[in-house]
């Protein structure tokens, strides 16, 4: 294996938007090709299907066929309902009518049934960086370059959000609960913390409208809580009690205060995207960003971050990768690149657990 | 067929690793010329498979001196005057969703059981079921399909002259729900059942959707069919895949065989293996996001399972799920958490390449992977739970089982997984050889034959596995080793592994003489010549079952039993690691379980009461109806989130314990 895994971490790169509706939505494209879009712009608009309610309408007038639903009928398909709406009966204002109880689509008429469907989930998708629309993939979503900090994240609960980034207070989400003063300067706004999620954080969070949270871990028993908050849940590492790799921390540190893109995707088995928090900065002068280079290979002097137990979360430098395996101690034989940590550590390491925080 | 096909290079992209086999025709026969692997890299930054492709014909290229593409970036076939090139470019994949389903079907024991079984020949997950005793209404049972996204609805059910009224029932809610979903999304509807409803099924589903027929799966009651489903069911993923996988529709413009999805190679290698040679073979992938197990008897009776649910990278969650934090746990030298075990799975899906650094870390990967395999084989034959596998040769595919570094430490994990008894051979194919050889046997059937010779897999050696009367720390095999003019005697106790390492290309004879009530393969003495492998001769004289006893035992026997095989120093198990766990999550779990079931028993007396105050007082029952109906109409989302309620005060009791301690 010569090239690492990358998960990229930079402060100033060219950076590739996969906006994407979800897999079950059915959807428009409103951008075209080469179009410039900014933060907020909707790029795409779909809708998720929803519950169908079955109306009996033959039983319910007891009629013997189902034509003779036809001349009772007052709505269409493709119609939209609220409730109390007539959907059929010989007058509309009186004698017996049937109504829906739901705002609803009218979906099909047929066999002596209405068939409403609720209202779909509509789903407007926000661009999330200013930039340029590369490709489109019919009723699906679309890719959009454009320019700035990037970090990529190991989970996230699918939800997405465009807010400012603030730090913890010093003693902890916890901590922002205990003051006895009412704290608002957190309301709507990105939070960042050091320390794991546990169902406190998210609770309080919650009671405090966040617009999101940073965190580098949380126990996987909580995953099926985290889908549930209505703000984006952002795991840097992944799950138990790990650690945030320092220099993700430092990068975040210093846009406190800036609105970020807080996209929380939630990789399903088969999804190749990744939970990503994209910034938009400015370009000083002189300033060239790159982009994340896919022949990178492995090579001596090169920082990486490792990605398991008993060393996640620490980055170092490669001094030698041997051709050879090399024997764990574990008992595993192995291709390892020796790293020398900043913790300073040097020790063998398997190759396949190296990533690369972009170039 | 030499003189069409000569030169082949095949490429099989896994969820995690792209692996590329060079074939040649060297002196007459095809001949594994030159391999290569590399990341697969349909993910960031490359988000293109091609990238991975190129890695690995460069890594090609260099041992070889051969080019693939030509100046435009084609594949260069057929093959030119100067080498360059190939005459076949053959493509598998495993990588990608699976094909979601819906089945329906009229008994869950029968018709159900039939299906479940006829899909697990390609890669296709269940989403839904819908049987006749399902006691959801219409409008129910409609949004349980339609939200469940199904790509192809299985439709199966009713003996040849059997039923045929309910079976139209059925079909009738999924008429409904494909008229219903949107045109670009509608489903492929398959139908497996009685032989006598096909012309009023093609009447539903004709105009409205792909409609599929195959033969039933259950003509009778006690008969089953299942090739024609599983070729039709194929065709669906073949089909699906195609219009609707970019990946897979790239993949296939590249080829000249188009692509054949991974686990298929394995099954039809099988029955090829089943039908050549005597005995029983066996051959398992456990792969990062599918798994596949392929078993012929040798007497043309074919198994095959491919679950997408097992896996020890991308699908290790699943895994977990499937098969239970106890199933997990018996594999273990320590206690360990439920935390512990579902970060560990969660982890490794956000993760699937990384490898185990502690010992810790490993044992609890090779617990899901024994736990996997044990579940995968024996929902593909329930009587292997209790009686040993009986097999003379077993390939073994996937990195877990072919990278640990030790062949003898891969074979031990064979062994604990299938637990075969007899005369076993055993190989592995680091290389995705067989994958390859199921796609090319069309256009060289004869590459097929050659291929197999053991030099082109990597043999491991012979695994002779006694059956009887084992007695713990008692001789149960006594082992005569001739080699090089000498003659070295061994005696394997009962419960423990014996491994002899026998160079590549050397042989050795050995005779071998059990115990009293102890076999190999019937037999209580014999002599035979042993071939070299990686490994050379295992002699597993462990009980089948295995058996693998307490915590504390494991502690022992487990790394003992590694140390056996590799002949590595014994990694002692801290004794600190055998303490009681406080599981606070599982507990919490169970309460929840009990209490969710309490509920529901709760609401079922509140049913039967309103019954009998209805004879009574219709004032009172008027009442007493509307909070039954309030209870009635608690769904399961109100239930869960009574149930989140009373967690968060038990998590809470919790925190306070734990700070205060």
């Amino acid at each position: 294996m010569l090239y690492p895994e990358q998960r990229y971490l930079s402060e100033l790169t060219i950076i590739r938007r996969d906006c994407r509706l979800p897999d079950e939505a059915i959807g428009t494209i409103n951008v075209t090709e080469g179009k410039r879009v900014e933060v907020r712009d909707v790029v795409a608009h779909g809708v998720v299907p929803s519950r169908y309610i079955i109306l009996n309408a033959m039983k319910f007038f007891k009629l013997r066929k189902p034509e003779a639903l036809t001349p009772l009928l007052q709505v269409e398909e493709g119609d939209v309902v609220d409730p109390k709406h007539v959907l059929a009966g010989k007058d509309v204002k009186r004698g017996k009518r049937l109504f829906s109880d739901v705002r609803a689509v009218v979906a099909q008429i047929a066999d002596g049934r209405i068939i409403l469907q609720e209202m779909p989930e509509v789903i407007d998708l926000e661009a999330g960086v200013r930039g340029r629309v590369i490709s489109i993939e019919a009723g699906r979503g679309a890719l959009i370059e454009a320019v700035g900090a990037q970090l990529q994240g190991a989970w996230g609960n699918g939800k997405l959000s465009i807010a400012t980034l603030r730090v913890e207070p010093e003693g902890g989400i916890e901590g922002i609960i205990g003051s006895n003063t009412l704290e608002t300067r957190y309301m709507g706004s990105v939070l960042l913390t050091r320390k794991a999620i546990t169902l406190n954080t998210l609770r309080i969070l919650s009671e405090q409208n966040v617009s999101g949270v940073i965190a580098p871990s949380m126990d996987a028993h909580l995953v099926s809580r985290a889908m549930k908050v209505d703000y984006p849940v952002f795991l840097t590492e992944g799950f138990g009690n790990l650690r945030m790799t320092n220099s993700v921390y430092q990068l975040l540190n210093q846009f406190e205060g800036i609105p970020i893109t807080l996209d929380a995707f939630h990789a399903n088995r088969w999804s190749n995207r990744r939970p990503e928090v994209i910034i938009n900065v400015k370009m000083r002068e002189g300033q060239n960003p790159a982009r994340p280079n896919v022949m990178l290979g492995f090579r001596v002097g090169m920082t990486v971050r490792v990605t398991r137990a008993p060393y996640e979360g620490q980055t170092g430098q490669i001094v030698e990768l041997p051709v050879n395996p090399v024997l764990l101690d574990n008992g595993l034989r192995i291709l390892c690149a020796r790293v020398e940590l900043t913790i300073g550590e040097t020790l063998f390491i398997p190759r396949a657990n190296l990533e690369v925080l972009g170039r | 067929m030499v003189q069409d096909v000569g030169s082949i290079l095949a490429v099989d992209f896994g969820s995690v690793t792209t692996r590329a086999v060079l074939i040649d025709v060297v002196d007459g026969a095809y001949r594994l010329i030159a391999r290569a692997e590399e990341r697969t890299t349909d993910n960031f930054p490359a988000s293109d498979l091609d990238v991975g492709l190129d890695r690995v014909l460069r890594q090609l290229t260099e041992v070889t001196g051969r080019r693939f593409r030509d100046e435009a970036g084609a594949m260069i076939s057929p093959e030119r005057k100067d080498r360059s090139g190939v005459d076949l470019f053959a493509i598998t994949a495993s990588l990608g969703r699976p094909l979601q389903a819906v089945i329906v079907g009229l008994v869950p024991d029968v018709s159900i059981a039939s299906a479940l079984r006829a899909i697990e020949g390609t890669y296709i997950e269940v989403n839904a079921t819908l049987t006749l005793d399902d006691k959801r209404d219409q409008e129910e049972q409609l949004n349980a399909i339609l939200l469940s996204y199904p790509d192809v609805i299985f439709l199966v059910g009713g003996t040849e002259r059997g039923a045929e009224r309910s079976v139209m029932r059925l079909a009738e809610v999924i008429r409904l729900s494909v008229s219903l979903a949107s045109k670009a999304r509608r489903p492929i509807v398959i139908y497996a059942g009685n032989s006598a409803l096909r012309e009023p099924m093609e009447a539903l589903f004709g105009n409205l959707t792909t409609f599929i027929v195959a033969e039933n799966i259950r003509p009778s009651l006690h008969e089953e069919r299942l090739d024609s489903a599983r070729l039709k069911l194929g065709d669906a993923f073949n089909q699906y895949k195609e219009s609707r996988d970019q990946t897979f529709a790239m993949l296939g413009k590249m080829s000249q065989t188009g692509v054949l999805p991974t686990a298929q190679g394995y099954t039809i290698l099988a029955d090829y293996l089943g039908k050549t040679q005597t005995g029983g073979i066996a051959l398992i992938d456990m792969g990062s996001a599918n798994s596949t197990f392929a078993f012929s008897s040798g007497k043309g009776h074919l198994l095959s399972s491919i679950r997408p649910d097992l896996g020890l990278g991308h699908s290790a969650p699943q895994l977990l799920a499937s098969v239970g934090l106890d199933a997990v746990r018996e594999w273990l030298p320590f206690t360990a958490s439920s935390t512990e075990l579902t970060n560990y799975a969660y982890n490794k899906s956000l993760r699937p390449m990384t490898i185990p650094m502690s010992l810790r870390d490993l044992y609890i990967e090779h617990a899901l992977l024994r736990a996997g395999i044990r579940a995968m084989i024996t929902r593909a034959n329930p009587e292997w739970e209790n009686l040993p596998m009986t097999v003379s040769r077993i390939i073994l595919a996937g990195a877990a089982l072919t990278k640990t570094g030790h062949p003898a430490y891969d074979v031990l994990l064979a062994m604990d997984a299938l637990q075969p008894v007899g005369i076993v051979s055993l190989s592995q194919d680091p290389f995705a050889l067989i994958p390859a050889m199921g796609a090319i046997a069309p256009y060289a059937p004869d590459a097929v034959v050659q291929l197999l010779d053991e030099t082109n897999l990597v043999r491991l050696g012979t695994a002779l596995i006694p059956t009887g009367n084992l007695r713990k720390e008692r001789t149960a095999v006594d082992v005569i080793i001739h080699e090089n003019g000498e003659k070295l005697r061994y005696a394997v106790d009962g419960g423990h592994v014996f491994v002899y390492p026998i160079p590549v290309g050397q042989s050795v004879e050995v005779r071998i003489r059990c115990a009293r009530g102890v076999t190999i393969n019937g037999k209580r003495r014999f002599k035979m010549t042993i071939e070299g492998g990686a490994m050379g001769l295992m002699i597993d004289a462990r009980s089948r079952p295995l058996k693998l006893g307490d915590v504390t035992m494991r502690s022992v026997m487990m790394p003992k039993w590694v140390q056996e095989a590799t002949g590595d120093l014994l990694q002692d198990i801290d004794p600190k690691w055998l303490e009681a766990v406080e599981d606070v999550q599982e507990v919490a779990d169970k309460a929840r379980d009990k209490r969710r079931s309490e509920i529901r028993k709760n609401q079922k007396p509140a049913k039967a009461d309103k019954k009998g105050k209805a004879d009574k007082n219709k004032k009172s029952n008027a009442k007493n109806a509307k909070k039954d109906e309030l209870s009635e109409l608690m769904s399961d989302d109100a239930l869960e989130s009574l149930l989140d309620d009373e967690e968060d005060e038990q998590d809470e009791l919790g925190a306070l314990r734990n700070a205060l301690s």
